[in-house]
């Protein structure tokens, strides 16, 4: 869990804080985080990342399509999708584009700890 | 060529099949032979009477009465005999008249070749009989060939004429033989295709026989029971809570209920035993407690009707043997149960031994006994002693037959003794031979596992329920609320799975034939997504590969339905407790409290933005930052605030002006009760 390096992309900051808390309370500590799909982009170039929890819904970019990016880009990251909807169209397109797991906000860490486990297998 | 001569070559039927094919070959022929015989016999009476006129003294004279006799007899046989006429009377009629052609035929020699005609229906009555029986057919040959040509050899000086007209005769004889082995070549194939399709015909009626039978039958014994659970429901409902009645009705209804049950699985196991899949799964089975098993589900009904219910064991016996278990307590249970069915008064009682590497179970009654005649027909299908006892007595009629085969396929039997009014006596066997077996002296203790809504214990979890059935949905959920779980409702696995994204549930019980997504399609999603809750399938397919493939797709357990509660209970608390120490919830663990604080201010300055938006009617803005609020606001306890930040969300989408403002004024006045 220590070289598990996280890469958190959120527009809101809280929300990028409250993942933030959550994850160092799981146990990891390599965790970065990016307020838009731009900044990801530029850190993801920079860094490898083992785990990206990705906002569907960002200023810039729309989810999927950052998903499709990275799964093309880092096919060796695994991408948690985080969404506060959870129509099954969403939840299919990210599956089919690659993302390892799905999980709608707000959400309790149980959930963040399967979809983190998921992630990791 | 080899084509041809395959065609000559004929091969006969066994023959039962032989005859039935020279029967039809006769039925068919039937026509030709009256015209011929008709025509024949017409010729010759007319010879006869001409023969008379001239010459009454002549030997020409006797000869041809006797010809005309016979031609009669063959009148009259072929046309009033009940069947068509023998294959040896045809034998018969071929070598006289084949006789009667060669008389004749000296006949158009000597006197005069008129009689041609006469010669050639009779000589085709001869092809048309060897049809009707091959062994003709080598006579037919040897007359149709060898006659023209003896006559040829031993008669010399004959005119150009006559030697042309036997010539013709000839030629037209062996034409006709050729001819009537090819017909008899294609006759055999059509009347072979013609039993090939009515034998698959017959098939075809007797499968759908059995299959309408099996069908009256079975909604008979489906509408039996029914017709209780119907008519006491509606007198329950009608009663207006009367106790005494709506007692006495809902165990009339359970009671018939079970029944139900119990036929279907029944037929279930008859399925498989037809289909020969029934499969048993030895393993090291407690004998001894198996037989506790049996014997305390049956011992209620013993009690119920003061028959004394006692077991003997004979000591020492096995402590365990392979075995299937659940098959073993199924006969036992059949036959213990059937004894005090049929025992009024008395006593059943089961004696447990040990000898010959067999355990053999007797089971002994009082009961009302059985003739010969009864005994024998009681291992058939849906067939009880008489149908009067199903009337009495209830049972599906394929217990007993199940049991035999069951007992069979473990290496064992089951035989019955019995007199009418004294009692019967059935002994099971199952075959115990194996290495190292122990034996026991005493019986083993045994812990209680009946259960009653009593012995439940509350515990506590979030299940969520998917079954399209309300009623279902509507039972499983109170039992599951009775238990002490918090549940949640979704018809389709659709909605299940968009529940299941939403809330945090300790388990999953999922409904497999649901519209619009099915249970399969709604696991594997929520697996695929990471989804840690526990997923049963809820099923009323309850084949074992049915739940082999279930548990192959990934569900984690199965519940068949109907729910049995004891069974339903101890799964659901064994997911529940494992997944409870599974996952330790360490949410409060940790400070929040920073982070609520900072999300608190960024609420009161996005109040700014709402209301702008709201009133520039920027339904894009207002749409965006309520979903920004929906995701983010309950996961700092702000519940309220995200329930009307999704109301606002769909109202913008909508563009639904009177919602989004009402719902607007109740978040800016929560939002401004955070900074108070």
């Amino acid at each position: 869990m220590e070289d598990i390096k996280i890469l958190i992309i959120d527009d809101v900051n809280e929300v990028r804080g409250l993942l933030r808390t959550l994850l160092m309370n799981i146990g990891f500590s390599k965790i970065e985080d990016a307020k838009d799909g731009e900044t990801a982009k530029m850190k993801c170039q920079k860094n490898k990342y083992d785990i990206i929890l990705l906002d569907i819904e960002l200023p810039d970019y729309s989810g999927i399509e950052l998903l499709k990016l990275f799964i093309k880009e880092y096919p060796d990251t695994a991408v948690i999708m985080c969404s506060a909807h959870s129509t099954l169209d969403n939840v299919k397109a990210s599956l089919l584009a690659g993302a390892k797991s799905f999980i709608v906000k707000p959400f309790s860490i149980r959930k963040l700890q399967n979809a983190l486990a998921k992630a990791k297998n | 060529m080899n084509d041809f001569f395959k065609m000559l070559k004929i091969d006969p039927f066994d023959e039962e099949l032989e005859n039935k094919f020279r029967h039809q070959l006769s039925l068919r022929a039937r026509p030709f032979f009256s015209f011929i015989y008709w025509a024949g016999g017409l010729i010759v009476l007319f010879y006869f009477i001409r023969s008379l006129l001239i010459d009454t003294s002549s030997i020409i004279l006797l000869s041809r009465a006797a010809y005309f006799i016979f031609w009669a007899s063959l009148v009259y046989k072929t046309l009033y005999a009940k069947n068509t006429i023998s294959f040896d009377l045809s034998y018969i009629i071929y070598v006289v008249g084949g006789t009667l052609f060669t008389a004749l035929f000296y006949g158009i020699l000597e006197q005069n070749s008129q009689l041609l005609i006469t010669s050639i229906l009779l000589f085709l009555i001869g092809l048309l009989l060897c049809q009707l029986r091959a062994k003709v057919m080598a006579w037919v040959s040897i007359i149709a060939v060898v006659n023209p040509a003896l006559v040829l050899y031993f008669h010399q000086g004959l005119t150009q004429e006559e030697i042309s007209n036997i010539l013709i005769i000839g030629v037209w004889a062996c034409c006709t033989f050729i001819a009537a082995i090819i017909f008899e070549g294609v006759n055999r194939k059509i009347f072979s295709f013609s039993q090939a399709l009515k034998k698959s015909r017959d098939n075809e009626a007797e499968a759908n026989q059995a299959k309408s039978n099996f069908l009256s039958l079975m909604s008979h014994e489906i509408r039996t029971p029914l017709t209780s659970i119907i008519g006491y429901s509606e007198l329950a409902l009608s009663s207006k809570y009367d106790q005494e009645v709506s007692v006495k009705a809902l165990t009339t209804i359970h009671r018939n209920s079970r029944h139900l049950l119990t036929l279907i699985n029944d037929i279930l196991d008859l399925s498989k035993i037809e289909s020969e899949k029934l499969i048993l799964e030895l393993i090291s089975t407690p004998v001894l407690t198996i037989i506790e098993d049996a014997a305390s589900i049956v011992r209620g009904n013993a009690i119920d009707k003061k028959v004394t219910f006692n077991i003997e064991h004979q000591w020492p016996l096995p402590t365990a043997v392979y075995a299937d278990p659940t098959r073993l307590r199924q006969v036992l249970i059949n036959l213990l149960g059937n004894a005090i069915k049929f025992t009024q008064k008395g006593s059943v009682t089961l004696r447990v031994s040990y000898q010959n590497a067999a355990l053999s179970f007797e089971i002994k009654d009082t009961g009302i006994g059985m003739t010969e005649l009864q005994q024998a027909n009681l291992f058939q299908k849906f067939s009880q002693a008489d149908s009067s006892t199903t009337r009495n007595f209830g049972g599906s009629g394929l217990g007993l037959y199940l049991s035999k085969k069951i007992a069979l396929v473990m290496g064992g039997g089951i035989i019955v003794s019995s007199e009418l009014g004294i009692g019967s006596c059935f002994i099971l066997t199952v075959n115990a031979k194996q290495d190292g077996i122990k034996f026991s002296n005493a019986p083993p203790k045994i812990e209680k596992n009946t259960y009653t809504h009593k012995d439940i214990k509350q515990v506590t979890g979030h299940v969520l329920l998917v079954d399209d059935y309300d009623d279902n949905r509507n039972f499983i959920g109170a039992l599951l609320t009775s238990f002490g779980l918090t549940v949640d409702y979704a018809k389709n696995g659709e909605k299940g799975v968009e529940k299941a994204l939403h809330g945090d549930f300790d388990l999953i019980l999922m409904d497999i034939q649901m519209p619009v997504m099915d249970g399969i399609e709604a696991m594997k999603l929520l697996k695929n997504i990471g989804c840690g809750s526990p997923i049963i399938a809820l099923t009323a397919n309850a084949m074992s590969h049915e739940i082999k493939s279930y548990l192959t797709a990934g569900f984690d357990d199965f519940l068949s339905k109907p729910i049995e509660t004891a069974i339903f209970y101890n799964k659901i608390t064994k997911y529940l407790a494992t997944n409870k120490s599974k996952i330790t919830d360490k949410s409060n663990d940790f400070d929040l409290t920073a982070l609520t604080k900072s999300y608190q201010n960024s609420l009161i300055n996005v109040v700014n933005k709402l209301k702008k938006a709201q009133s520039n009617n920027d339904w894009h803005t207002l749409e965006k930052i309520c979903h920004q609020i929906k995701g983010a606001a309950p996961s700092f306890g702000f519940k309220k605030i995200g329930e009307y930040a999704t109301i606002i969300e769909s109202a913008a989408t909508a563009k639904d002006k009177e919602k989004s403002d009402k719902t607007l004024k109740l978040i800016y006045q929560n939002i401004k009760m955070l900074s108070e």
